[in-house]
């Protein structure tokens, strides 16, 4: 079973940093995203508030799993209660993780592709069925993620041509570099160092999305 | 001739009571807007619930009228606009 990533031993410290700036970036997203909403209470934007607020939480969920694993790290023994434990927490938080992302990113692949509900719905249901049956379930998320997040980010890049807006491209480039976020991830068994690359486009993607946001509550104040 | 959103038939309708003052008649509602009566029906019950608007009867007559909230959607459209045009929604 694969779940935890293969971490460089020097960069152990920085992602979890990383990582709550992630986090406290997803909870401002949120948060512009809900007061978007309840201004217009649209379902499309609703749904948008859901999947940033259900990555907000997968990301708290991801943070404290590495906080306490650095924690358990530091402490310096190794009996066979501390692994037994590190193996239940690691358990119980990646799948929390995995199931939350998993519901914003099919979230966003449903607003993209305009389907009907059940649309939702069958591509959550297979996608963690998948996850669940494989041995790996973090490669396997990430793979399956990646391939969402690249039609997301498509449908994205054509939006931006068509409209050409700087709102826009913000939103395109974003969706990119989570994209490659999310490979890089998917080849951190492969290299360890992807996974550092991984952090680092995690959060330019999502820095992107809150610029977007500012932009347009900077456009409109004008 | 582009088809309308939700979003813009929201503000149409929203836009047709606040030229109105505060009792417009669901028939210029229904000019003003450009809406079937069917289909304005629907979106007022839903803009009732939403709490934009709000119904009162004059001798067996219904007006409508914006609420603080309603107007809010007003003021704030052209950012709710931008938010959903960078996400091509």
């Amino acid at each position: 079973m694969c779940n935890i990533f293969p971490i460089p031993t020097w960069f152990a410290g920085p992602d979890l940093a990383i990582e709550a700036a992630v986090f406290l970036l997803t909870v401002l997203i949120t948060f512009f995203s809900y007061s978007v909403f309840r201004v217009a209470p649209d379902k499309k934007i609703k749904l948008l508030c859901v999947a940033f607020g259900a990555f907000s939480v997968a990301t708290l969920m991801q943070t404290t799993h590495r906080f306490v694993l650095l924690f358990l790290g530091l402490d310096g023994t190794c009996s066979s209660i501390t692994l037994q434990n590190v193996f239940f927490l690691t358990g119980g938080f990646t799948l929390i993780y995995v199931l939350l992302s998993l519901v914003a990113i099919t979230l966003f692949l449903y607003l993209t592709l305009r389907a009907r509900e059940r649309v939702f719905w069958l591509i959550f249901v297979t996608s963690i069925v998948s996850i669940l049956l494989s041995r790996n379930i973090l490669p396997v998320y990430f793979a399956l993620g990646t391939i969402y997040l690249g039609s997301c980010a498509l449908f994205f890049i054509s939006n931006a041509r068509r409209i050409k807006r700087k709102t826009a491209s913000s939103i395109a480039l974003a969706f990119t570099f989570l994209t490659i976020a999310w490979a890089s991830f998917t080849f951190a068994w492969v290299n360890p160092t992807f996974y550092v690359y991984g952090h680092i486009f995690e959060l330019i993607g999502f820095v992107c999305i809150l610029a977007n946001l500012l932009m347009v509550l900077h456009a409109t104040k004008r | 001739m582009q088809r309308r959103d939700r979003l813009q038939i929201l503000h149409d309708v929203l836009f047709a009571i606040q030229l109105k003052g505060p009792k417009a008649k669901p028939t210029h509602i229904l000019y003003k807007a450009n809406l079937s009566y069917k289909a304005l029906q629907d979106h007022l019950s839903e803009m009732m619930r939403q709490e934009l608007i709000i119904e009162k009867v004059l001798e067996e007559k219904k007006t409508y009228s914006l609420t603080d909230k309603g107007f809010k959607f007003l003021q704030e459209y052209q950012m709710v606009r931008e938010f959903m045009n960078s996400y091509g929604f």
